[in-house]
């Protein structure tokens, strides 16, 4: 079991690398650099463009680039943002945690929630309460994320003014008492996480129900029945517990999903996230920025699915055996 | 339809254990109606290992099942039938009732004991959740007596094994568990379905010594549901034989085996192998079961039979009462002359020889 989880995680580790290198060779394959508009302007001389280039390795070849990249990443050493004039790890450290926070929220609710109903959803297998559930969670699963985002924001902050319409926190609040602070973040939480977790907990639903109404039928939960537990007890124990290991696999799909779906909901908010730096690096030809960005959505993408892994362990016995061997 | 007898041949005046009358279990498909099970009546006597045997498809199965409810829609136990257990009405019992008899007073050994346990849970975690459940034990006591009932069924290192998943087990090793699993409470009745059917033959004689040696220690009555008439004489003292989902046949083991009165019963004595008696190869009953949506009229045996007359197509056999707690479904018992006069059945006619 644990070499299993070693090999794991070598394997995200590996992943993480190559995604660094897809980020930063394609990159490198863009015409131009982050130096290509200094060339149109007449006040900068093309001698001082090459010296510079040179000063910072852009004439460098690119396999050597990369490695300097790496050897600086593993530091810690992301290079440094041209537009925003500072490093790109103090950028990134300062947007990582809002992303993190938005995700972690979505992630939690939408499981929660998403579970909760897939569950109630086989329980009652056909039922009039069963296909309406099915029917709103895949007109939901099927709208596109930013177009779900700016209703939500129209609706519930335009016209109802139920909710801020964007950015992380209200400045007057800011540095104000704890309480306080936090019912304010709350609030401005709440529409991002609800447009991701709205689009997310479909996908669950649907998922958890199609698990659960396959184990139902197994022989092992008509002897749970035929020992004399309530049907209660062998939905919620017996068979749920052997419909979760998809469920597992879900979540280590959701995660990159879900940073994906962020660039946009972030951009609809203001959230001061990663998805909002990626479009800005984009806007700005910030190089350095946007690999970094590239660099970490991969290292986050990596590390959900180790999760998953070890996840997947804890839910399924015959799992651990399987790496035992 | 000739009404079935009622009850059964208990001889004394106290109330079998368990009496079924008049069970008809019914899968209502897009198909039209499968009558599985279709009139079984039966009794099962305090302390007394009763057989239930028929091939692939005649209903044993359903007939275990609807003894403990666990029919599943769209199979439905009909109005009328009853089944009386302990001086109780089964049928007409609340879920929650019924949730109290399962496992508790009435329990069930199922035949394939890799499916039948929960792969994600330890199986002494699902011995114990049974005296957790019926006796509100607490988790380190039902801990401890889930290991006593492993040990009891003869598993080696029952502590440790108690700590184990169902993949890491044999199959004679699960299937103790799940025979554990019946005994934890103490029932009064064990239904067994098939329990040796997915073991092989070593295992299968250790188990069914096992469940005859545990029956003697604990008294308790065992409905023991086969295909394999082996497994009847090694354990039962009275058999019932299930023909398309009807009984075709009651008697006590020795008698069915010297004298079998059903030509199905017969039947299926001859295609079983036995030592001592060489024959070059075993003869089979030609022909198979009906489906249960279709049942013929008359007697339902009739195209595989090698006595069947006119009366077979037009009459529907009651279970006729041949004395000393024997009953047949066959019109033999009032025209035993016929038996002299066996012809290819039908079944073999129709189909063309090899």
């Amino acid at each position: 079991m644990i070499s299993g989880l070693v090999s794991r995680v070598v394997q995200a580790a590996v992943v993480a690398i190559l995604v660094a290198a897809v980020a930063f060779f394609v990159l490198q394959a863009a015409p131009g650099d982050p130096l290509s508009a200094l060339v149109e302007n007449p006040s900068v001389s093309p001698a001082l463009v090459a010296a510079e280039r040179a000063r910072l390795g852009y004439d460098r070849p690119a396999a050597v680039q990369f490695l300097s990249y790496v050897s600086a990443a593993a530091g810690g050493d992301l290079g440094y943002s041209a537009s925003l004039g500072m490093p790109v790890s103090r950028v990134i450290g300062a947007a990582l945690p809002h992303t993190l926070l938005l995700m972690g929220t979505a992630i939690l609710v939408s499981f929660a929630v998403g579970i909760a109903l897939g569950v109630a959803q086989a329980a009652r297998a056909g039922t009039v309460f069963d296909r309406a559930a099915s029917a709103v969670s895949l007109f939901l699963h099927s709208l596109p994320e930013f177009w779900l985002a700016l209703v939500l924001l129209i609706v519930l902050s335009g016209r109802l003014h139920l909710f801020p319409g964007g950015g992380l926190e209200t400045l007057a609040v800011a540095h104000s008492s704890g309480w306080h602070w936090f019912l304010d973040r709350l609030h401005h939480l709440a529409l991002p996480a609800l447009t991701l977790v709205l689009l997310t907990t479909a996908g669950v639903a649907r998922f958890q129900r199609a698990a659960l109404l396959e184990v139902l039928p197994r022989d092992f939960v008509r002897t749970a029945v035929a020992k004399g537990l309530s049907r209660r007890r062998v939905v919620l124990r017996h068979a749920w517990r052997n419909a979760l290991l998809p469920i597992v696999t879900l979540l280590g799909l959701a995660l990159p999903a879900l940073v994906g779906g962020a660039v946009f909901v972030e951009q609809v908010f203001s959230w001061p996230g990663m998805g909002r730096l990626v479009v800005t690096s984009i806007e700005r030809r910030d190089y350095a920025l946007l690999t970094g960005c590239l660099l970490v959505g991969g290292v986050l993408v990596a590390a959900g699915s180790l999760l998953a892994d070890a996840l997947a362990l804890a839910v399924d016995p015959r799992q651990r055996r399987a790496n035992r061997d | 339809m000739t009404p079935p007898p009622k009850g059964a041949d208990a001889p004394g005046a106290e109330a079998p254990l368990l009496s079924v009358t008049d069970l008809r279990t019914y899968f209502h498909t897009n198909n039209g109606v499968a009558r599985a099970v279709d009139g079984v009546s039966f009794t099962v006597a305090q302390g007394e290992t009763v057989g239930l045997v028929g091939e692939s498809g005649c209903g044993k199965s359903v007939t275990a099942l609807s003894l403990m409810r666990l029919i599943q829609s769209p199979g439905r136990i009909e109005p009328g039938s009853s089944v009386r257990f302990e001086g109780t009405e089964l049928l007409t019992l609340s879920e929650a009732d019924m949730r109290r008899v399962r496992g508790n007073r009435m329990a069930m050994v199922f035949q394939e004991p890799m499916s039948a346990l929960n792969p994600v849970f330890t199986v002494g975690d699902q011995i114990a959740e049974v005296a957790r459940i019926h006796s509100r034990a607490s988790r380190r006591d039902a801990w401890r007596q889930a290991v006593a009932m492993l040990e009891l069924t003869g598993m080696p290192a029952p502590e440790q094994r108690a700590h184990e998943y169902p993949h890491q087990l044999s199959g004679g090793m699960r299937q103790r568990v799940l025979i554990a699993m019946a005994l934890m409470m103490n029932p009064a009745l064990i239904v067994a379905d098939e329990p040796t059917t997915a073991l092989d033959v070593t295992i299968q004689a250790q188990i069914l010594e096992l469940l005859a040696d545990l029956q003697r220690r604990t008294g308790t009555s065992i409905l023991m549901i086969t295909h394999d008439l082996g497994v009847i004489a090694e354990t039962a003292r009275r058999v019932i034989v299930m023909y398309a989902g009807e009984v075709v046949e009651q008697s006590a083991v020795g008698p069915l085996f010297a004298t079998p009165h059903h030509p199905y019963t017969e039947g299926l004595l001859a295609a079983m192998p036995r030592m001592g008696r060489r024959r070059d190869r075993l003869r089979v009953i030609p022909g198979t079961v009906p489906p249960p949506t279709d049942w013929p009229t008359g007697c339902r045996f009739r195209a595989r039979c090698q006595y069947s007359w006119d009366r077979c197509a037009n009459e529907h056999p009651p279970l006729y009462d041949l004395g000393d707690g024997r009953r047949s479904r066959c019109h033999l018992a009032v025209e035993p002359g016929r038996r002299a006069h066996p012809h290819e059945p039908l079944a073999a006619q129709a189909v063309p020889a090899r």
